[in-house]
């Protein structure tokens, strides 16, 4: 078990290593300049070009990247946002937990909500409940999560005055954009859970059970629902990535001081160090999030568990050879 | 108090299920009896509803799609269809047990094994863990698997062991009533013989009926004190293993035993029955079995219900072609 884990975790140093030097190489690529931003339109060439000597952007594409890598994971250092003139790190300080916040409650909402909503269509499936519920699922799914924000702005700040419509601070300034985060996952939970436990109330173990006399709600509980969950922690698990990404739009909307508007004003301004260094975490994010969903995978479904033990067993097995 | 005449009554029992908008006739008027400790073997082809049966004798048949049309499950004399939902589940498991068909699927994957088993036996026992435990490990070990493979996940074990477990479960309440449904298919030769001995040492030991269904000819001859022969959801035949394999009288019974390969006959030819079984969505009018039958005529496709004739004492047959000595 742990020796697949640690493998797992080797592997994810070597994907962050690629996407640093992915998106390193992209945005070397992209147009625009640096110092030309952070100078604006007046300055003039000398101006400019010492600005990039300074940012050592005049150094050729390898001497840049061997300098970006060395510092980012040997040193741990994000270097300084062009913009802002303050460590990347120094930032992410303050803005890397409110954005993990946001993305967690939001898949918590998701999860706590969208589980138990499935089950229920899945039981009453094709009563009235249910079918009004599929259409309702299938707009908080189309509904893209930047209109709802939108809309919300419109009515609960513009019309109601209940909620403020950016910036950070009471709890108040957290509604909205858990709202709009959180929509579409609950719709897809729900839909995903639905139809995970209509696969399972056809199957043969679920009529042993009633065979065997156990009572409908422990049927449902104990039989029908472990076996369903393996389908839809998966995809738990794979909107985490997309719940942490999703929140760049919504941070985006609400001006939430998270990695969202941090890593959009980089891009704006053609900040280097906080584009590179939110997207590198963004993908360490995903990644250690398909880690926890393949490990919880493994705590429900014996099958999969029985792979990693037998895993660690023959590289026991080959080690003592 | 306990009467072992009819101990299990089946009375016009018509089931259907609705599957894309059609309706499927599984079960058109099924009467059977079964004495306590005695074995029914039910044959028939494949699709005939063979499985439909016993599960609505147990009343686990799902619904939707299946609907118990009409008929009565008398078991002791009470009728299971009209019993609230918390008897039926003090009966399901304990009194009326079954084994089905399909080991591969008929374990929970994300259970272990024991635990499974000990969930039946603390539902119907005033047992503590420990006691229940103990229980699944005497009944593991009954099957032949030892005890410390309780933990063990369905995964871990062979299609023949998860049969074994599938038994150990259902007769870890002692039943009355054994619902077998084809439990021995799954397995190979030397497994098949050793579970029927199996089923049948503790059948005698705990005087419990059963009902055995089976394609296998040679298992009814081995198990049964009577046999039932299904063909599309209605008995055809039914008598002593004694009349039927001395003297069998409806058309598709005796095409069963045609199609069985014989010892002694040189030709090492099959006989098949010819045709498919009927569409059970729009089954022949008169005799469902008339359009595969070497003897049909006119008659047999007639509207309205052909009835059972009684040959002997206690046997039946479903053939207006049969009567008497012909
Ligand atoms: N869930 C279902 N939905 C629709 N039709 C069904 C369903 N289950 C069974 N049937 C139909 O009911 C009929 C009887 O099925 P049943 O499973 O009782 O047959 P069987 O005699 O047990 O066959 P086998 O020997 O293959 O197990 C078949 O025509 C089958 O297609
Ligand atoms: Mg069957």
């Amino acid at each position: 078990m742990w020796k697949y884990v640690t493998r797992r975790l080797l592997w994810m140093i070597v994907t962050s290593i690629s996407v640093a030097i992915l998106i390193f190489t992209v945005m070397y690529f992209v147009p625009g300049d640096p110092a030309q931003m952070a100078l604006g339109t007046e300055a003039t060439a000398e101006e400019l070009n010492a600005y990039r000597e300074m940012l050592g952007l005049n150094d050729s594409f390898l001497v840049q990247l061997g300098k970006y890598l060395y510092n980012t994971f040997i040193r741990f250092d994000f270097g300084t946002s062009y913009a802002y003139h303050t460590p990347v790190m120094e930032e992410f300080a303050s803005r890397l937990p409110r954005t993990l916040a946001l993305g967690w409650i939001c898949l918590i909402i998701d999860a706590l909500i969208g589980i138990p909503l499935g089950v229920t269509c899945a039981l009453h499936r094709n009563s009235i409940w249910d079918q009004g519920f599929l259409v309702l699922a299938m707009v908080g799914v189309s509904i893209p999560n930047f209109w709802l924000a939108l809309l919300m702005v419109m009515l609960f700040t513009n019309k109601l005055h209940l909620l403020p419509s950016f910036g950070i601070g009471t709890w108040k300034h957290w509604v909205m954009p858990i709202i709009a985060g959180s929509l579409s996952g609950v719709a897809m939970n729900a839909r995903q859970t639905r139809s995970a436990v209509l696969e399972t109330i056809r199957a043969d173990f679920v009529t042993t059970a009633k065979a065997k006399g156990v009572k409908a709600h422990d049927v449902t509980y104990k039989h029908m629902l472990p076996n369903a969950l393996i389908p839809i922690v998966g995809g738990i698990g794979q909107r985490f990535g997309s719940a942490i990404a999703g929140t760049v739009v919504i941070e985006t909307v609400f001006s939430f001081p998270g990695i969202g508007t941090y890593m959009m004003n980089g891009i704006t301004a053609r900040d280097y160090p906080v584009v590179r260094s939110c997207v590198l975490v963004l993908a360490l994010f995903a990644a250690v999030a398909t880690l926890l969903t393949d490990l919880a995978y493994g705590f429900i479904d014996p099958r999969i568990k029985a792979q990693y033990v037998n895993y660690a067993a023959k590289k026991r097995r080959e080690d003592q050879a | 108090m306990e009467q072992n005449e009819n101990f299990l009554q089946v009375r016009d029992l018509v089931v259907e299920y609705t599957s894309g908008g059609q309706v499927v006739h599984a079960v058109n008027g099924v009467s059977l009896s079964l004495d306590r400790g005695q074995t029914l073997g039910l044959v028939g082809e494949t699709g005939a509803g063979k499985t439909t049966i016993a599960k609505a004798i147990l009343d686990i048949l799902p619904n939707p799609p299946a609907k118990v049309r009409s008929g009565e499950i008398l078991v002791d004399g009470q009728d299971i269809l009209k019993l609230s939902e918390h008897e039926k589940l003090k009966i399901r498991g304990n009194k009326i047990a079954m084994i089905f068909q399909d080991p591969m699927t008929a374990l929970n994957p994300v259970m272990s094994v024991g635990e499974q088993i000990t969930e039946a036996v603390l539902l119907h026992n005033d047992f503590t863990r420990t006691q229940a435990e103990a229980r699944t490990v005497e009944m593991l070990e009954m099957v032949g698997i030892p005890g410390q493979r309780y933990v063990e996940f369905p995964h871990q074990f062979s299609g023949g062991m998860k049969q074994r477990v599938v038994i150990a479960m259902a007769l870890a309440c002692d039943p009355e009533l054994l619902l077998a449904d084809e439990p021995t298919t799954a397995l190979d030769v030397t497994i098949q013989a050793q579970v029927l001995e199996m089923i049948n040492d503790l059948k005698t030991k705990l005087n419990t009926s059963m009902i055995l269904i089976t394609h296998d000819l040679g298992v009814v001859a081995e198990t049964c004190d009577n046999v039932a022969v299904i063909y599309a959801g209605k008995i055809v035949e039914f008598g002593t293993k004694r009349d039927l394999f001395k003297a069998p009288a409806h058309p598709y019974t005796l095409g069963l035993f045609d199609s069985l390969p014989k010892m002694d006959d040189d030709s090492k030819e099959l006989h098949p029955i010819p045709g498919l079984p009927p569409d059970p969505t729009n089954l022949p009018r008169g005799c469902s079995f008339h359009p595969r039958c070497p003897r049909a005529t006119e008659a047999c496709s007639r509207e309205g219900e052909i009835p059972m004739i009684e040959l002997s004492p206690g046997h039946f047959c479903r053939c207006i072609r049969t009567g008497g000595n012909n």
